[in-house]
């Protein structure tokens, strides 16, 4: 390991450091080209309805309006499973839950870390240590075990309530876009009903559900129809340093230093890596050749300076502080041998979280659920905010 | 020369998800909330900051600089409750149905989310004012507190990532920084913003405490009631007009006594300020200053030529209800039922709160015609729905009485010359100057009215006979004061703007032109 590569980033480690963020910006176009129509995310209707539901596009009374491609959670979860990939799955320790005949990988647990599934799992008392330690200024077990939890934000938010913020942040926006329509027809494979295959539908509910199943043409008229960017798709990216820098190893300042560098190591890795490329159907982007990406150093005054840092100088750096934090990135991964791990999901582990004591008779909180008849938005995926609901109230088992 | 203690927040990405209380966004961000962002540093780090944050609790509430903020449409996203755990019992008896319990996309909730975008900049400056000399100590707080902003992480939600920096500002490197000026007003107000006062540190480390144990203990943690909400407003706002409002009753207070508003307003005017008058007579008010408070008048009794006193005196704004009426439920001006009581000068909260108590339960009478009271006054709420109409911020105001012209708008007879039938190219010209007239002169009663220079030179302004609210009157039927009558009048729109063309909401009441001490170019907010 090179000594100079592993110090490589320590002015921006030291608590002393007048830097306080990176920031990344990427001009991105579609595959089509610059004038190509691209289609953003789609999101459900806000509870006022003062939004309707759709593209999320905000106007100003210049005339000038903002198009959300890529949300902050969509970007996340689009970054995180990077660290499930062949060439960086070494970086962390690759936990999997096994529940029945199948696994979850703490990567994709919707709240990482401080996830339900994990609580119930062998995983339930480092965890809880774990996230204890941190309260008391030791986040070097957590990073032992889900350091990604550290990169992009945890809530344990149904046991001890230790709170990390996310380091590392992404957004994808359009500028001043022409919103567009799109009108088909869906024609049937044969004339269903007069052909007498189907009987002529008695009323609207089998009228209805005919057009549901295809029998019948169905027209759709003025549905999204995608957006042309006339003012240039651009992706911010942001690495909060400040926020890394809370992170200590209790008192041990050579401890807090590796933590510190290790998790840079990871979140310069997310940072850097291009999120982009095929985001959904219709919305395929690429860099645009002619404006070069641009790497800032924010200073807590505002000051901003060129750096410049590349996804394989972040990905070699990052190989060399799990090394030194005794994560061996070139290990072959193999779920019973340590830091890699296979828990299995405990049932009675479950029931006694689920219920409000250890008596197992469940609290009568009603659950947060979708509203029947709601469309889920196309984006994001699954959004990791790490502290969305009011967790049920519930009662650690001892 | 004075100095400050400037913290100031720059946002990484110009949004700010922050909301006050029912939901609203709130922008710009609280004084508590970067009070709260500091104690959250000063816990993670372990640092003895307790002395320095006491102090900045007494502090009196900062001036704030913050771009201007406009807030986007709101939309939702779908997400994760934590209860993978669920799913995963489901899986382990079996059931990969992928349905019910078993689809991790049922335990889903939506959630809401409205930012508001950052325009011309992405850094909020709070500014204390050092009263007190910059001692050691004071140092030695300022440094702690300049350190703890260094590692700010977030305001607001979680994806509202920023960065602070704190230090000790002249007036001038104020004035340098770029964004509007919000200045603190009167404490208490209900839509102002949360100001940390002494014991918010107590509180809010009481609080966390409880917050940790909230499982074990099965409650909520109490929300935080530790702080002070103070009134904002920008440095081009008028502050916010205190008010005393009225509902007109019947004498046996039945129901609401209406008066026409094109024919009968003016009296109504009239006869308020009769009742005032008599009320600060029976409270021991001087008669210089019923004179000129409450009658408007700086001369003396016998002399002949009126003297104006200024805005330093009430107003009679009798208000006509805006009333849904037929099917679409329309709003429409309909009569005067209920009348308001405010001053266009700052520093007669102590009059108007008087009024307040002294006119309530009086009666209206006509003091010329020696008649029997007509009405009853009744105090009402500032809640009240058609006192809001009148009050609320809003961008968009009309005229539900005509505004009547400080000055002639045609002093070199434009419009006779229009009537002798002149080439077309001279006709537009003297339209033109025509209109540029009354838009001058709109303006400048608009600067009268005590609005800001900035205000007057953007406002976007409409104007004509005929009223924008449906039920307005022609103008020139509207009764007016005999002194105002050979001055010309017009219903008017006004979009209030910003220095950069952006629509800017303005408290009410707005009551501009000559007649605004009786209730004439009274506006009523348009639909937000």
């Amino acid at each position: 390991m090179s000594d100079e590569l592993i110090k490589k980033y320590d002015h921006w480690l030291k608590d002393d450091s007048g830097v306080a963020a990176l920031v990344i910006r990427e001009n991105l176009m579609p595959v089509e080209g610059q004038d190509g129509v691209l289609f953003p995310a789609t999101f459900a209707a806000s509870e006022d309805k003062t939004f309707k539901g759709g593209y999320n596009i905000d106007e100003f009374a210049d005339g000038k309006n903002v198009c959300l491609i890529d949300s902050v959670g969509s970007q996340a979860n689009r970054i995180e499973p990077l660290f499930a990939k062949k060439e960086y799955a070494g970086l962390v320790p690759q936990i999997v839950v096994k529940a029945g005949d199948k696994t979850v990988n703490l990567l994709d647990a919707g709240h990482r870390a401080g996830d339900a599934i994990i609580r119930c799992s062998a995983l339930q008392q480092d965890l809880q240590d774990a996230f204890k330690t941190v309260q008391s200024g030791d986040a070097e077990p957590l990073a032992k075990v889900a350091p990604t939890s550290l990169v992009f934000g945890v809530w344990d938010s149904r046991d001890t309530q230790a709170k990390l913020p996310r380091l590392i942040a992404s957004t994808i926006r359009a500028f001043d876009v022409r919103k567009l329509t799109r009108s088909a027809q869906y024609v049937p494979a044969t004339e269903y009903v007069d052909n007498g295959l189907l009987d002529e539908p008695a009323d609207k509910k089998t009228k209805d559900a005919y057009a549901e199943r295809g029998f019948v043409h169905v027209p759709a008229s003025g549905s999204h129809g995608g957006v042309i960017a006339t003012g240039g798709i651009r992706r911010d990216a942001t690495l909060h340093l400040a926020a890394l820098r809370l992170l200590t190893a209790g008192d041990v300042e050579a401890k807090t230093l590796a933590l510190r560098r290790y998790i840079l190591g990871l979140a310069m890795t997310g940072f850097t890596y291009s999120s982009f490329g095929y985001l959904r159907q219709g919305c395929s982007l690429v860099l645009d050749p002619d404006k070069p990406r641009e790497v800032r150093e924010v200073y807590c005054d505002g000051r901003r300076e060129k750096v410049t840092l590349e996804h394989g100088d972040a990905l070699k750096y990052a190989k060399a502080a799990a090394k030194a934090f005794g994560i061996d990135p070139d290990r072959k991964i193999n779920h019973q041998v340590s830091p890699d791990r296979e828990v299995v999901f405990d049932k009675d582990l479950a029931m006694k979280d689920v219920s409000g004591d250890d008596t197992g008779r469940r609290h009568q909180t009603p659950r947060k659920s979708v509203k029947a008849g709601v469309k889920v938005a196309t984006e994001p995926r699954r959004s990791r905010s790490g502290g969305t609901k009011t967790p049920r109230r519930s009662k650690k088992s001892k | 020369m004075s100095s400050h203690f400037c913290l100031s927040i720059r946002f990484l990405d110009p949004l700010f998800h922050g909301r006050s209380d029912g939901g609203v966004p709130e922008w710009p961000p609280s004084p508590l909330r970067v009070f709260q962002s500091l104690v959250a540093v000063a816990a993670r780090q372990r640092v003895e900051a307790e002395s320095a944050l006491k102090w900045l609790e007494r502090q009196p509430s900062p001036m704030l600089v913050a771009p201007a903020g406009v807030t986007s449409s709101g939309y939702s996203l779908s997400v994760p409750n934590n209860a993978m755990d669920i799913v995963a019992r489901a899986w382990c008896r079996g059931n990969y149905s992928n349905s019910g319990d078993a689809n991790p996309a049922t335990h889903r909730t939506m959630k809401t989310v409205r930012p508001t975008q950052l325009l011309g900049g992405d850094a909020v400056h709070y500014l204390w004012p050092m009263c007190e000399s910059l001692t050691g100590e004071v140092c030695g707080y300022v440094e702690t507190l300049s350190s703890l902003a260094r590692s700010i992480v977030a305001l607001g939600w979680g994806v509202d990532m920023a960065v602070g920096y704190g230090a000790v500002v002249s007036d001038e490197q104020v004035e340098a920084l770029l964004g509007e000026r919000w200045l603190p007003g009167a404490e208490g107000t209900g839509d102002g913003l949360r100001v940390p006062l002494q014991g918010t540190l107590d509180a809010l480390a009481r609080r966390h405490e409880r917050f940790l144990t909230r499982l074990k203990s099965h409650t909520a943690p109490p929300p935080l009631s530790s702080y002070a909400t103070v009134e904002y407003r920008r440095a081009t706002d008028l502050p916010q007009r205190p008010v005393a409002a009225f509902s007109l009753l019947k004498l046996d207070a039945r129901g609401f006594r209406a008066f026409d508003t094109t024919r009968r307003a003016l009296t109504v005017a009239g006869m308020m300020r009769h009742a005032a008058k008599l009320a600060a007579q029976h409270a021991g008010w001087s008669e210089s200053k019923i004179n000129a408070f409450i009658l408007g008048h700086g001369e003396s009794k016998d002399a002949g030529e009126h003297v104006a006193v200024g805005p330093q005196r009430f107003a009679y704004l009798p208000l006509p209800s805006i009333e849904g009426r037929g099917e679409g439920k329309a709003l429409v001006v309909g009569s005067v039922r209920r009348t308001m009581l405010t001053a266009f000068a700052d520093d007669c909260d102590e009059e108007i709160a008087w009024a307040r108590r002294a006119l309530s339960g009086l009666e209206l009478t006509d003091e010329d015609k020696n008649q029997p009271p007509v009405a009853l006054l009744s105090l009402l709420p500032t809640t009240d729905k058609i006192v809001r109409r009148y009050t609320q911020p809003a961008a968009s105001w009309a005229t539900v009485t005509p505004v009547v012209l400080p000055g002639y708008d045609d002093p070199a007879h434009y419009r006779r010359r229009l009537k002798q039938g002149i080439e077309a190219e001279e006709q537009k010209q003297l339209l033109t100057r025509l209109n540029d007239r009354i838009d001058g002169l709109l303006r400048k009663a608009i600067i009268q009215a005590g609005f800001s220079q900035v205000l007057a030179d953007h406002a976007d302004l409409d104007w004509r006979k005929v009223g924008f609210w449906p039920g307005a009157d022609l103008a020139d039927r509207y009764g007016v004061p005999d002194h105002l009558r050979r001055f010309p009048r017009f219903h008017v729109r006004i979009n209030w703007r910003d220095a950069n063309n952006r629509p800017i909401q303005i408290h009410g009441p707005v009551c501009i032109g000559g007649g605004r001490f009786c209730g004439l170019g009274l506006f009523a907010a348009l639909a937000d």
